[in-house]
């Protein structure tokens, strides 16, 4: 399950648990979104079975962010295929 | 085959980043042979409308006046429609905003939830709401 993220508030992993349950879920994160990309919130991911990271480029770089090792960063032509690639996507 | 994907934007310009997402991530998806809607809603029915020129001075000092501008997707919008983007609007959030009357610009067209939304939905792989 591909969830969309635009948005930096907190309250994500409230519906990333409720949304997903227990599925493998992947994270697409944009704009603000892309803060979760970082260290700081990745020991809260893995116990809500997040599997892949990913994070716009340019969101990312504007933001002078540093992603954590399980984060890929990609552009929107690379956005323009995961979104197509899964079974469910959730814009949260 | 073709896979379609169906955008609700539902912030204007100058809120946040999200038309500017939004009209980046169409343009990604066009370009690579799919289709795209995009359905304008709440303050993204903003971006619909022929802007009016104001001329004179606009007491706004030049570098803000570059960055506003850069981050208008209005002609963005113009050129998905030429692109084969299908972009309507809410009539209904734009009667609140009190701008049903104001011409569209380029391929944008009046729409409804019960009609032109639900075709939208019915007709895509995939359906994302970009907004605050």
């Amino acid at each position: 399950m591909l969830f969309f993220v635009n948005k930096s508030n907190p309250s994500l992993l409230k519906r990333l648990a409720l949304v997903g349950g227990d599925e493998d879920k992947i994270l697409l994160l944009v704009g603000d979104g892309v803060c979760f990309a970082t260290e700081f919130w990745q020991e809260q991911f893995e116990n809500l079975n997040v599997e892949e990271i990913y994070a716009e480029t340019d969101a990312v770089q504007e933001r002078n962010l540093t992603v954590c090792d399980n984060c890929k960063t990609v552009n929107f032509d690379k956005i323009a295929d995961l979104i197509f690639d899964e079974e469910q996507v959730v814009s949260l | 085959m073709a896979k379609t994907l169906t955008i609700m934007l539902t912030s204007g310009a100058a809120e946040n980043e999200d038309a500017r997402i939004a009209v980046k991530l169409a343009k990604a998806v066009l370009a690579k042979g799919n289709k795209v809607n995009i359905y304008l809603f709440g303050n993204g029915v903003n971006l619909s409308k022929v802007e009016t020129p104001i001329t004179g001075d606009l007491h706004i000092a030049q570098n803000l006046v570059e960055h506003i501008e850069k981050n208008k997707v209005i002609k963005d919008l113009i050129e998905l429609g030429e692109l084969g983007a299908n972009i309507s609007t809410c009539h209904t959030n734009e009667h609140a905003r009190g701008i049903e009357a104001y011409p569209y610009v380029g391929n944008i067209q009046w729409g409804d939830i019960g009609g032109t939304f639900t075709k939208f939905l019915m007709t895509s792989d995939v359906f994302l709401t970009i907004g605050h």
